[in-house]
């Protein structure tokens, strides 16, 4: 094709966690794991556990092939200096990040740059509204308690991604203390991070996407260099049943 | 003429025709069926059509018809065809059996030919015989040479109309050797022949069509003068290709008016059906199936806009565009009709049910489209034939030759461009690797791009994505040539027979298809009535398509399904036909009470 490409897209990659039985059966179960996958995998100790550690690992394997074209068997990861995976070797120089909760996994591929995912279920329980009430950033705790009592605890939880996501993509990880950087949303609509640990300049080149998945998941995607409309979305359903609606 | 007054003159068709749930209607559902049921080919349907004079806009102006644009005729049998498949066809093989004249026959044949037509004479088609199927270089059918003439003898069988039209027009051999050169093409009238010399067969039975007269007929010895040769001795086989390509555009037809009452049914139940408290409708697995069904009839629409309006167009790539739209159309809206199979549950099964009974005549019909004219196969095989030209253009193609495609597509997918006159001669066999339609597709999409930057909000992020997405779809282009070339190399004279070419010119008629739904998009936007042009309706068309390629992925959140079934609820609700053209339909009078049965 001769038409511009608009460059390097954010992926973002869903999973259901009912159709991961599916969809790792369709890709052989276990056998694109390493061996030391396979040992964490069995460490789990809840079917639940186990089911979303698999998925996690195939979906990061998918994403990076359809974005790459490597071959689903050929990928290896080293974890960098926080623990954050990385494709190893780095032929094509993409990033991605994993995340997952009860019911949903996600995974965020993008060439080179920097990117986290976050998901979590939406509303935060009372203790969490409660814990993460304590640990925001002043500004941030303002704008919890001011925000109505019924919509509070689900404003806490996109706090909470949004934070997960941003410091997963620097690779830091919960290294870092919550309330030292904070999220506000700007008179455009805009979600923008104020984090006094990075140069000057260096908040605004990180864009953030809020998500509603399901009505009870809130996911976050932090990127570097992002913009708007830049993320695309693809659901991913069981696999083994891929021609039910033809049925 | 111009989609203004197109609409004007569907709009008095459907009012002609009535509301079909109406059983007081000319062409009541009731009606309709009992004729199924019983067999009966539908004389009556057929006159009273012939007397508004459908027909004679499939038929050339300069002759006495009312032809101007090939795509009036095409959206009228629509509308008959969303009552009855079985008139539609028996109407659409009368205009069939008329393309070897208007592409080969002397200026007196057309004439005296329209002229019996328009008195309701009807004509069929004698292609096809019983041991020789689609191979039209087997056929056996002879016409000796005698002074004066010609004498006919052979049998021709499974032919439309074979029975009641009292004119055949066959495909005999007139060359001794056989090959290419060895086939003529004869007006056959039955009222002519000495009674002795001619012998209807059977009427067959069928599994969908049932009041259709499909049939045969055996001539031995029959006296045809040279008069009634069309075209050159040794010419029957390209006028035979040609008209076959005709008709290879304008059947899906059939398959998307199946599908339109289909879904038109689906939704009088599903908007009126309540569980726990929510309409169907609103049920979200329902709502996709729903949706996604509409979004295929949309794909169909667009395919076949461009490939009908190609006739007029592009006359000189139609091999490729009729052979697309023949193997795409049925094929897909056969799985569509079968999702929505599920969503209206046993209703669907019910041959007497006083609502839902002509949906399962429409699910028999419709196979039709796959079989007639040309079976998948062969239009497969048309189009392998032509690929490796087909992709080295789409991928390679020189910015000048894409240009003048671009220029072409704006014609093509614009529906309120003048078309140039339809000339059937003009159109040929082999495409030479051009498909405006992929040579397009780069323009189209840049054009969709600047459409998506004077959007707003959503619709700006969905007309975004639709495009990127159409992009990875039609940037398979390469890898599509790397494994024709692979297989090529591996197979060498193996390849053109290989099942595998078949599966690769399957792929092509996809990307075909996602180029002719952003081109659509892109010409036809402006002239769109509300609730149209639609970035969601877009952007599910494109995942349809897609979902061939990676079933299990999709790429629609639910606010892309609601703002679709937004669009759906609109058309169902105003009664328009589920298309582009969105063609007012006969006002709804018939008591609803049935349809909460």
């Amino acid at each position: 094709m001769t038409s511009p490409t608009r460059p390097d897209p954010t992926s973002l990659w869903l999973l259901p966690e009912q159709a991961v039985d599916g969809f790792a059966a369709a890709l052989g179960g276990t056998r694109l794991l390493t061996a030391d996958e396979r040992a964490r995998l069995e460490r789990r100790l809840t079917p639940g556990a186990r089911r979303r550690y698999l998925g996690a690992r195939l979906l990061c394997r998918y994403a990076l092939s359809a974005r790459t074209g490597r071959p689903p068997d050929r990928w290896r990861f080293r974890l960098g200096e926080h623990g954050r995976p990385e494709p190893e070797p780095d032929e094509e120089g993409v990033r991605f990040n994993l995340s997952h909760t009860e019911g949903l996994i996600a995974c965020v591929v993008t060439q080179g740059r920097g990117c986290g995912v976050d998901v979590g279920p939406t509303p935060s329980t009372a203790e969490l509204v409660t814990h993460l009430g304590r640990r925001l950033a002043p500004a941030e705790r303002a704008e919890l308690a001011a925000t109505a009592s019924g919509a509070r605890a689900a404003r806490a939880s996109e706090l909470w991604v949004l934070k997960e996501a941003y410091l997963k993509a620097r690779g830091t990880g919960l290294c870092r203390s919550l309330g030292g950087f904070s999220f506000l949303t700007t008179a455009v609509g805009r979600i923008a991070v104020h984090d006094p640990e990075q140069p000057a300049g260096a908040d605004a080149r990180w864009w953030f996407d809020l998500l509603h998945p399901g009505p009870q998941h809130v996911l976050a995607v932090a990127t570097e260099d992002g913009r708007p409309g830049a993320l695309r979305r693809t659901d991913l359903s069981d696999l083994s049943l891929s021609d039910i609606s033809y049925v | 003429m111009s989609k203004a007054d197109l609409t004007a003159l569907a709009a008095q068709l459907e009012e002609y025709l009535g509301d079909p749930h109406d059983a007081g209607s000319r062409m009541s559902f009731t009606r309709v069926l009992d004729h199924d049921e019983h067999e009966e080919y539908p004389y009556a349907f057929v006159s009273q059509l012939r007397r508004w004079g459908v027909h004679e806009y499939s038929l050339p102006a300069e002759q006495g018809g009312r032809a101007g644009n090939v795509e009036t005729g095409f959206n009228l049998m629509r509308l008959v065809g969303r009552r009855d498949a079985t008139t539609a066809t028996a109407l659409v093989i009368t205009n069939l059996s008329f393309m070897p004249l208007w592409i080969a026959g002397s200026d007196e044949q057309k004439r005296s030919a329209v002229e019996d037509m328009k008195r309701g004479g009807g004509l069929s088609w004698g292609l096809s015989e019983r041991d020789h199927g689609s191979d039209l270089l087997a056929n056996e059918m002879v016409a000796e040479k005698t002074d004066g003439g010609y004498l006919l003898t052979g049998e021709k069988w499974l032919i439309g109309n074979a029975t009641v039209a009292d004119t055949m027009v066959v495909f005999a051999r007139t060359g001794k050797r056989n090959g290419p050169a060895a086939y003529s093409i004869f007006i056959v009238d039955k009222r002519q022949i000495p009674a002795i010399t001619a012998e209807e067969l059977p009427v067959e039975k069928l599994h969908g069509l049932r009041a259709l007269d499909l049939s045969g007929l055996r001539l031995k010895g029959a006296f045809v003068p040279d008069s009634a040769r069309v075209g050159a001795e040794g010419q029957g086989l390209e006028i035979a290709l040609k008209s076959t390509q005709l008709a290879r555009t304008v059947i899906s037809s059939l398959a998307m008016s199946a599908v339109d009452t289909g879904l038109r049914l689906t939704l009088d139940f599903t908007e009126g059906r309540v569980l726990l408290g929510t309409a169907v409708s609103d049920v979200p697995y329902s709502r996709r199936q729903l949706t996604e069904a509409f979004a295929d009839l949309m794909v169909a629409d667009a395919v076949s806009l461009g490939a009908v309006r190609s006739l007029q167009a592009a006359p000189e790539q139609l091999s490729v565009w009729s052979s697309v739209v023949k193997y795409l159309l049925p094929t897909l809206l056969e799985k569509t009709m079968s999702q929505l199979n599920m969503v209206l549950g046993a209703r669907f099964f019910l041959r007497d049910h006083p609502h839902y009974g002509p949906y399962q005549k429409m699910l028999r019909d419709l196979l039709v489209a796959n079989i007639a004219d040309g079976n998948t196969v062969v239009n497969l095989r048309n189009l392998g034939q032509q690929l490796d030209g087909l992709l080295a253009s789409a991928g390679g193609a020189a910015p000048a030759v894409r240009e003048a495609a671009a220029e072409r597509a704006a014609t093509l997918f614009g529906m309120d461009r003048e078309l140039p006159v339809y000339e059937p001669w003009k159109q040929e066999l082999f495409s030479r690797g051009q498909d405006d339609a992929m040579l397009a597709a780069p323009d189209g999409l840049s054009r969709l791009r600047a459409l998506a930057e004077e959007a707003k909000g959503t619709e700006r992020d969905r007309l975004l994505r639709a495009a990127d997405e159409a992009e990875e779809l039609l940037d398979r282009v390469g890898p599509l040539t790397d494994r024709a070339a692979e297989l090529k190399a591996e197979l060498g004279r193996e390849y053109a027979q290989s099942a595998e070419l078949f599966e690769l010119s399957k792929e092509y008629c996809l990307l075909h298809a996602t180029a002719a739904c952003v081109l659509t998009y892109v010409h036809s936007h402006g002239v769109l009535d509300d609730p149209l042009p639609s970035g969601a309706l877009l952007l599910l068309q494109i995942e349809r398509l897609r979902r061939h390629l990676y079933p299990h992925e999709s790429v629609t959140d639910p606010s892309v399904i609601d703002e679709v079934m937004r669009v759906l609820r609109h058309l169902h609700r105003e009664n328009r036909l589920f298309s582009h053209w969105q063609f007012p339909l006969a006002e709804r009078v018939a008591d609803l009470t049935a349809a909460r049965l």
